[in-house]
């Protein structure tokens, strides 16, 4: 009975937490009078009856099924998330004005480790090759501080400064990075066996060595990883790969599933959980395409959590292997596959919020890849990310900016970004517009992020916005940094928290449609065939707003199944318990069932709305596919 | 308005103490995809929406009653959703099985873990679970035996499987 109070003790600690105040904030903010002359709580405490009761319990089923879609929403986010970073315009023009003061170290079989001063552009061997890189000579190299950790000719070693000599660590094929971005590990592998060790930041021992079970090895295919103390092994030498994540202190095996790759593992120091970011197989749709990052919280016991999938940007292929957490753990860089260029396999780099899961492209992101594969590397203050693929080309991407520039620098799948020492000083030139002038910040609070934007620009500010779900104002500024009244001079930085939390509907599996069904618009077949192909005799297609307000629309049954006896539903759509036209799919026509169904309320563009087909929910962007599957080409 | 605000603070500060064992029921009644945080928020709102959280004889097992029904009205709307998921998407996104020592547990219906929790965490007679659940006290028992007996099934094959 002790074990179960345990398991059942260790079930009501799952999860963080949101906090007393967190949920009673948000409830006095639900439960506070509309703008709209609502009565207060109070008033509706007092007018409660039987019958109004009674009459209620139908509209509590009704908000329960919204409830339940938002309370799926918020379990996608609830932490803050930093999406935009702050001041350049571009990261050609950060790199104008300020300096990367990072070193890049790389390494190769002939050249052995070169460490690349990106602001001066030189280049300078740091350990002279040729050095067998055998079993992995695509590990990155794992940066701890301003020192670099490596393995070489089976041993690994850290070089604590570029120009002094590597100190031997002991045996090693290969050394990677622990998720807290504090541990590092080394691993000594054969054919069939294998074992890990822990050293902390300094290079000492701190663990192990721990055997890894027999059938399980540290997959070279998608590099070494750890998440939360526990070591990401493969099972199977070839796809499907299982991904398992493996205690090395106790032993244990949690089973993750079949893996196409991963991306990357971060953990807060401290924390007892990490997140996974990871391409299982069964995100894919047509075969291996199309397939969706997931990001899952693994901790070192008990189940992972949180899973969540993050759908690729619609014109791509799908997620594909390598990517980089930032510092702070808020944005991921990750690669999705492109269309092929003349020179190959592409791939382009988006950064994902982790918070959100929203997904932004990068513009100038595009690479080069051999294997479906890229690689991303943060500097230590989270600023500057250098990323690239294969054959070797070198990219930089300023955090705040929404592109990338290229670099006539080296650098490959191994490189690490560390601290530069700080260039000269220039001579200072005071720019015109920045001629000191103050005035006291205004308050943009509860203004939207963009007007907020554009006010502060006006004034000559910059400005930085971060997210967070509090579910008080979404969408809205809930607090800017400095505070309003303090006074500022031109060019300084102003921080604009907006409450990210959507109180809109939302679906479990946005991804879940009837097969074959992403295939691209195509001129569609005639009305009845095209009916005749949606399963289960018809369908409903069902719209929520943002209000949770609905329209339902149902098609009836096909001719065919109308011969064959049924009779066929009404074909009704229903706005706000109204009836409205609903489009038939007759002969002929040209007109595009989407204008009907998409925009009927009194909000056009509801970024809130919710769809489904014959009960599952799906995107905006996939109803509209499915539409416009239907309908006959003009 | 004085004494609505009194009222008010004094909620307040009741749901504070509330809210950590509530939470921790929460979470192990929940289904998978709801979040527990999310779950006693629902459960608070309508609580408050009748009266002041301080003008219920017993609040705690008012929310936890409160949880378990709407843990209850979600399972049947997942369930049919679970259903239809799986009839239309074969090839679909599938979640991957999780194998670990909680697994048993979440195998078991919410009103049983729930049972359990209240009975064996929380040390509550059967007599105040059943309150809690909306059954009668023989009808809790026959409950909790009955998960009891589907743990220790389950638990036999995990150490026979090791």
């Amino acid at each position: 009975m002790s074990e179960l109070k345990e398991r059942l003790e260790r079930l009501g600690e799952l999860g963080t937490p949101a906090g007393a105040d967190v949920i009673w904030r948000r409830v006095s903010h639900r439960l506070a009078p509309d703008e709209v002359g609502s009565e207060s709580i109070q008033q509706r405490r007092d007018r409660r009856t039987p019958v109004v009761v009674a009459v209620s319990l139908a509209v509590v089923v009704a908000l329960l099924v919204a409830g339940v879609v938002i309370l799926n929403r918020a379990t996608s986010g609830s932490h803050p998330s930093v999406v935009a970073g702050p001041t350049p315009s571009s990261t050609q023009a950060a790199l104008d004005s300020e300096h990367t003061q990072t070193l890049l170290a790389s390494t190769d079989t002939q050249r052995g480790i070169e460490v690349t001063n990106v602001d001066a552009g030189t280049t300078e061997t740091a350990v002279p090759g040729p050095m067998s890189l055998v079993p992995c000579n695509t590990c990155p190299l794992v940066r701890r501080g301003d020192a670099v950790f490596f393995a070489r000719d089976g041993r690994a070693y850290v070089l604590e400064d570029p120009h002094g000599s590597p100190r031997d660590l002991g045996p090693a094929s290969f050394v990677f990075s622990g998720s807290d971005n504090r541990t590092v590990w080394t691993a000594t592998t054969t054919r069939d066996s294998g074992a890990v060790s822990r050293l902390d930041e300094h290079g000492n021992p701190t663990g192990g060595p721990w055997t890894i079970p027999a059938g399980y090895r540290i997959s070279l295919n998608f590099l070494p990883k750890e998440i939360a103390g526990r070591i990401l092994l493969a099972r199977g030498l070839n796809p499907p790969r299982v991904l398992y994540a493996w205690g090395p202190e106790g032993g244990k095996r949690m089973h993750l599933g079949d893996v196409l790759f991963t991306v990357d593992t971060y953990r807060r120091p401290g924390a007892s959980e990490g997140a996974l970011a990871w391409i299982p197989q069964a995100s894919c749709r047509s075969g291996l395409r199309r397939c969706a990052l997931t990001l899952t919280n693994v901790s070192a016991k008990g189940t992972p959590t949180n899973k969540r999938t993050i759908d690729p940007p619609g014109d791509s292929n799908g997620f594909i292997g390598g990517g980089a957490f930032s510092p702070d753990g808020r944005t991921l860089a990750a690669f999705v596959e492109a269309t092929p260029t003349q020179q190959g396999p592409a791939a382009r780099l988006v950064l994902v919020d982790v918070a959100s899961g929203a997904v932004h492209e990068v513009r100038g992101g595009q690479i080069s890849i051999g294997e479906s594969y890229g690689f991303a590397n943060w500097d230590s203050t989270g600023r500057w990310l250098f990323f690239g693929g294969f054959p070797e080309h070198l990219l930089v991407h300023r955090a705040g900016t929404d592109d990338a520039v290229a670099l006539n620098l080296p650098a490959s799948y191994t490189s690490v970004a560390l601290a530069a020492p700080p260039p000269p000083t220039p001579a200072t030139t005071t720019p015109t517009h920045a001629t000191a002038a103050t005035a006291d910040l205004r308050d943009v609070q509860n203004l939207g992020p963009s007007a907020a934007r554009r006010k502060l620009e006006s004034d000559g500010l910059t400005v930085a916005i971060e997210y967070r779900t509090d579910r008080v104002n979404p969408g809205r500024i809930l607090e800017q940094r400095p505070a309003p009244g303090t006074r500022v001079s031109r060019g300084d930085q102003v921080v604009l928290v907006v409450d990210a939390f959507q109180p809109c509907g939302g679906f479990f599996h946005p991804t879940a449609l009837p097969k074959d069904f992403d295939a691209k618009p195509r001129p569609g077949p005639a009305p009845e065939a095209a009916a005749a192909g949606v399963p289960d005799g018809g369908f409903e297609l069902h719209y929520t707003d943002g209000r949770g307000r609905s329209i339902e629309i149902r098609r009836p049954a096909t001719p065919a199944q109308a011969d064959a006896g049924d009779a066929g539903r009404p074909a009704d759509a229903y706005v706000l318990g109204q009836a409205v036209t609903m489009l038939q799919l007759e002969s002929g026509r040209t007109e595009p069932l989407i204008a009907r169904f998409f925009f009927p309320t009194d909000q056009p563009s509801d970024p809130c709305g919710s769809y489904s087909i014959n009960g599952y929910g799906v995107s905006k962007r996939e109803m509209r596919l499915f539409a416009e599957s239907l309908t006959p080409n003009p | 308005v004085g004494s609505e605000r009194l009222s008010e603070h004094r909620d307040e500060r009741l749901f504070a103490q509330l809210y950590v064992p509530l939470r921790r029921f929460a979470a192990v009644v929940k289904p998978p995809e709801v979040d527990a945080d999310d779950l006693v928020q629902e459960a608070l709102l309508r609580t408050l929406a009748i009266r002041h959280l301080c003008e219920y004889e017993n609040p705690a097992a008012y929310l936890r009653r409160t949880i378990v029904n709407l843990v209850s009205n979600q399972r049947r709307w997942l369930g049919r959703h679970r259903r239809a998921l799986a009839r239309l998407t074969p090839l679909s996104h599938e979640d991957a099985a999780y194998p670990s020592d909680l697994q048993e547990l979440l195998r078991l219906k919410p009103l049983d873990r729930a049972a359990l929790y209240l009975a064996v965490v929380e040390g509550r007679s059967y007599s105040e679970v059943a309150d809690v659940l909306g059954s009668s006290e023989v009808a809790v028992r026959a409950r909790v035996s009955r998960a009891l007996r589907r743990l220790r099934v389950e638990l036999e094959e995990e150490v026979r499987d090791e």
